[in-house]
């Protein structure tokens, strides 16, 4: 027993949070992860035997049936792939649909970045807030089956964020990558009936960076297409690389990695409602493509993130974006979550509210969002929205969580054990994972 | 030197040499024992030591070498632990401190129990099983099956009773619609609990005072509370605004009807003194002054002879405020009110030391600054200030001068021709108590005309006694 952390006993243990955005794997007492890649895989149809193994690049494994051949990772994903698919293990509905990914993402967390053997390792799944029954029994039979571990816990991703946070009891607020969620988590466990989804989060606004880019200079350049030498110090000469074969998920996604960066680092929040007119006094800063072209964006910046809260008004402004009919805005998203809750929890739920989530590190989107929410609510309600000032905590704070819960001492007997869900069948999970 | 001094004429004292002055003794400086001596010679003594470094130096001293523990030296061991809150028999692995003695390793102590095995804590429910229910519980059931109520009682288990995640996860397909609230599963299971802890108990006296039976889960009040807490959420500011003023207008009333009532019970129990007081002095030796004398104190010797005249004059305007406040009750607008009231004999002039010999405007005693004071100007002054003091203005003491002139005195008026302390207090509170009884007419004049009642109080404006 650990006498330094308060209650704490770390075991061996292993936290795997599969976002739609980026896996995040670490052990379980840590307070960040070790591993952190995308979460997708690049499949390449196999040559038919099966299991062939990239040394290159760090594969995982071969699919076994399909003859597909998977590579996981930043390093085969980064250069020009030539017949090669992107796919995200997410499905439509942001649930896991494509097991056989799942299981290669798994598997390369382990094998090839933590060097770990499954078999040793109890394993801690942080799992999406709103994940069906079937799919979570899936998951169990996956772990067990496949990666032979001794013992399992699924968490919700909202649960674990509360805990990051040291409260058991506070409305989450996750803006994601595919989606931003929101849901009550009383007493250390998620409301479901609360928990409420928009798609208005970080994979919309690449897009909108895109058609930002795309329309007023030229369409954006992904990294592979390009070669960038320095012929005389300070000049630089650009080479276009043949890019036939490639294909055009894998040209998607690399463009998109660069139209994520142009996001990261000009996205601006305004603090009220943003009208055009204003726009022209905004002041335009120059950002530099990774292929040399440089960027004017001024009221741009403050369109981008004006679609979280005016999705109708905006989304017209980017040519090539669409936007389900029906999507709610992020501060009604959680009003509404707010309103499915019972009436004696509102109060909490108001004064403890959440932020969390990668695409919540825009600047300016907390206090835009907080200033919006009091709109909403009754006046004459406290409200607070807190946020976590470090960066790394707001992105990770879901696997922070999963590695505070694994390694409780308290915690030690909650876990789902291999005998068990020999015993009991996979659908046990949904008595000893609430 | 010396022949000039001569010439000059100055005298010459043989002073002592004192080139060399004897050097002020240098305190050595005593090497503090945490230091070492190399340390405290390279000091030099001119930088003071302070205390606190000296006693830590002492405590942890880190070059000193650790004292080997009886128990052996301690390793760590990554050892596989049995989890005694746990059905199954996984072994996890963790971090033990354990000790190596010189034969070989020797374990925790204390590794038989994992430590946080206690924390296991279930809520206990008291489960019925069949027969209990078909006996007690199934009457009166309502659309409750059985399967339902086992279904709830296993997810009260499962979460600890903690209602709102129940309800978020209660899916019964056949329950009927609309569905159960949170409210129905409670009342469910409180009935039944109630039931049940009273059946095994036997009678209901032993668990009386069981929360479960004194309080029994009302469905109506808390759907009503419900209710009125989402109402009270989704009030307007408007609405809540118009709250805010109702009840500080209702706390307004409520704190004027309070002096009311503090007031009425005073002057009752000063009229009932004053019953007492008549009857006394009544009875008692015949006195020059008029029988009504409020709020006096009980020992009223013969008044001593310098106060007599103010001490005459004094009782007869006495009297009048107190058949005033004695009449009716009175918001507390009147700077005296009767028990207030003062006897010229109370003011001594030979008083003990340290109390002061002078008066302020209340008819306190009052210390002033230190300087010289003439009794006389300083009491006119009072005097003045008293008038200054009062709620009205000029007109008003005019009324206050009318009354002090009626008393026949000019003593009254002007004051005592000669001011010792006693009888410049005893003028100081004869004008206080006449500025009193004005405002306590004016205030009643003002009050007759506000509420414009066609004269129906009891109390009318008073008669001033007269003297004759």
């Amino acid at each position: 027993m650990s006498n330094n952390i308060y209650g704490g006993d770390e075991v061996n243990a292993i936290v795997l949070d599969l976002g739609t955005h980026s896996c995040k794997a670490g052990y379980s007492g840590d307070d960040t992860p070790k591993a952190v890649f995308p979460s997708v895989v690049g499949v390449q149809a196999g040559s038919g035997n099966g299991m062939e193994v990239d040394t290159g690049s760090g594969a995982g494994a071969g699919g076994k049936g399909s003859g597909r051949k998977l590579s996981v990772g930043f390093q085969p994903l980064s250069t020009k792939q030539i017949g090669m698919e992107v796919q995200s293990p997410f499905g439509p509905d942001d649930l896991f649909s494509d097991w056989e990914l799942v299981e290669a993402l798994y598997n390369h967390a382990m094998k090839d970045r933590l060097s770990v053997k499954p078999e040793e390792f109890a394993l801690m799944l942080a799992e999406p807030t709103h994940n069906s029954r079937a799919a979570r029994e899936r998951l169990v039979e996956l772990v067990f089956e496949g990666l032979q571990a001794p013992a399992l816990y699924l968490a919700r991703s909202a649960m674990l964020s509360a805990f990051a946070t040291a409260r058991q009891t506070a409305l989450v607020v996750d803006a994601g990558f595919r989606a931003t969620t929101a849901a009550a988590v009383q007493d250390g466990y998620v409301l479901q009936k609360t928990v409420s989804r928009t798609p208005l989060a970080g994979q919309l606004l690449d897009t909108a960076a895109q058609a930002v880019a795309d329309a007023k200079y030229s369409p954006l350049r992904p990294r592979y297409s390009f070669r960038r030498t320095e012929v005389k110090p300070g000049e630089f000469q650009l080479t276009s690389v043949d890019m036939a074969g490639v294909t055009s998920s894998f040209r998607l996604w690399s463009t998109e990695q660069v139209a994520a960066e142009l996001k990261e680092a000009t996205c601006r929040t305004s603090e009220g409602r943003f009208y055009e007119a204003e726009g022209v006094h905004v002041p335009t800063v120059v950002y530099e493509l990774p292929d040399g072209q440089e960027l004017l964006l001024g009221p741009e910046r403050f369109r981008m993130p004006e679609l979280f809260f005016q999705p109708a008004a905006f989304v017209g402004q980017f040519q090539g974006l669409t936007l389900a009919p029906d999507a709610r805005s992020v501060p009604e998203v959680v009003a509404d979550t707010i309103s499915k809750c019972d009436v004696d929890l509102r109060k909490d739920m108001y004064s403890g509210a959440i932020l969390t989530g990668g695409t919540s590190l825009i600047h300016g989107f907390r206090e835009r969002l907080e200033k919006e929410m009091v709109e909403l609510v009754p006046s004459g309600t406290k409200l607070k929205l807190a946020a976590a000032t470090n960066s790394v905590e707001r992105r990770f704070s879901t696997w922070i969580g999963g590695s505070i819960l694994s390694s409780l001492g308290s915690f030690q007997q909650l876990w789902m054990s291999k005998k068990e869900y020999a015993e009991h069948g996979a659908p046990l999970v949904n008595r000893k994972c609430p | 030197m010396g022949d000039v001094k001569d010439i000059l004429g100055m005298s010459r004292v043989k002073e002592e040499k004192d080139d060399k002055p004897a050097p002020v003794k240098k305190e050595k400086m005593k090497r503090p024992e945490g230091m070492s001596r190399e340390a405290f010679a390279l000091l030099g003594g001119s930088h003071p030591i302070i205390a606190s470094q000296l006693v830590s130096v002492k405590k942890n001293d880190i070059l000193k070498k650790p004292k080997p523990s009886t128990k052996g030296i301690v390793t760590y061991q990554y050892k596989p632990f049995k989890n005694q809150a746990r059905t199954d028999d996984l072994e996890l692995c963790h971090w033990v401190k354990c000790y190596k003695g010189a034969n070989g390793i020797i374990r925790e102590p204390d590794d038989s129990e994992y430590p946080y095995a206690k924390y296991n804590k279930k809520v206990q429910l008291m489960k019925y099983n069949a027969e209990e229910y078909d006996s007690l519980i199934r009457p009166d059931s309502g659309n409750w099956t059985k399967e339902e109520t086992d279904y709830l009682y296993d997810l009260c288990e499962q979460f600890d009773l903690r209602w709102h995640v129940i309800f978020d996860r209660y899916e019964w397909p056949q329950a009927p619609p609309p569905g159960r609230s949170l409210e129905d599963l409670k009342e469910r299971y409180y009935t039944v609990a109630r039931k049940m802890l009273v059946s095994r108990q036997g009678r209901e006296a032993p668990v009386a005072n069981h929360p479960l039976v004194k309080q029994p889960f009302n469905k109506q009040a808390e759907q009503e509370r419900k209710r009125a807490l989402l109402a009270l959420l989704a009030r307007t500011p408007q609405q809540i605004s118009e709250d805010h003023a109702i009840l500080a207008e209702a706390r307004a009333i409520e704190e004027k009807r309070k002096a009311e009532a503090g007031a009425a019970k005073r002057a009752a129990a000063a009229a009932a003194a004053a019953q007492q007081a008549a009857a006394a002095a009544a009875a008692a030796a015949p006195r020059t002054t008029s029988p009504a004398q409020p709020g006096r104190p009980a020992a009223a010797p013969a008044a001593p002879g310098a106060p007599v005249a103010p001490g005459v004059s004094a009782p007869g305007a006495l009297a009048a405020p107190g058949a005033v406040a004695a009449g009716r009750a009175l918001s507390p607008a009147p700077a005296m009110l009767v028990s207030e009231l003062r006897h010229p004999a109370e003011f001594e002039s030979a008083v003990p030391p340290g109390t002061p010999s002078l008066f302020d405007a209340e008819v306190k005693t009052y210390k002033p600054k230190p300087g010289v004071y003439l009794r006389g100007a300083h009491t006119q002054a009072m005097a003045t200030q008293q008038a200054a003091n009062m709620t009205g203005g000029s007109r008003a003491f005019k009324a206050v001068e009318a009354t002090l002139t009626e008393l026949q005195s000019p003593t009254a008026l002007f004051g005592p021709r000669v001011m010792t302390r006693a009888t410049s207090g005893a003028w100081l509170a004869l004008r206080s108590e006449v500025i009193a009884l004005h405002e306590t007419r004016r205030n009643l004049a003002n009050r007759l005309n506000a509420d414009d009642r066609p004269g129906g109080s009891a109390a009318r404006r008073p008669e001033k006694r007269r003297r004759p």
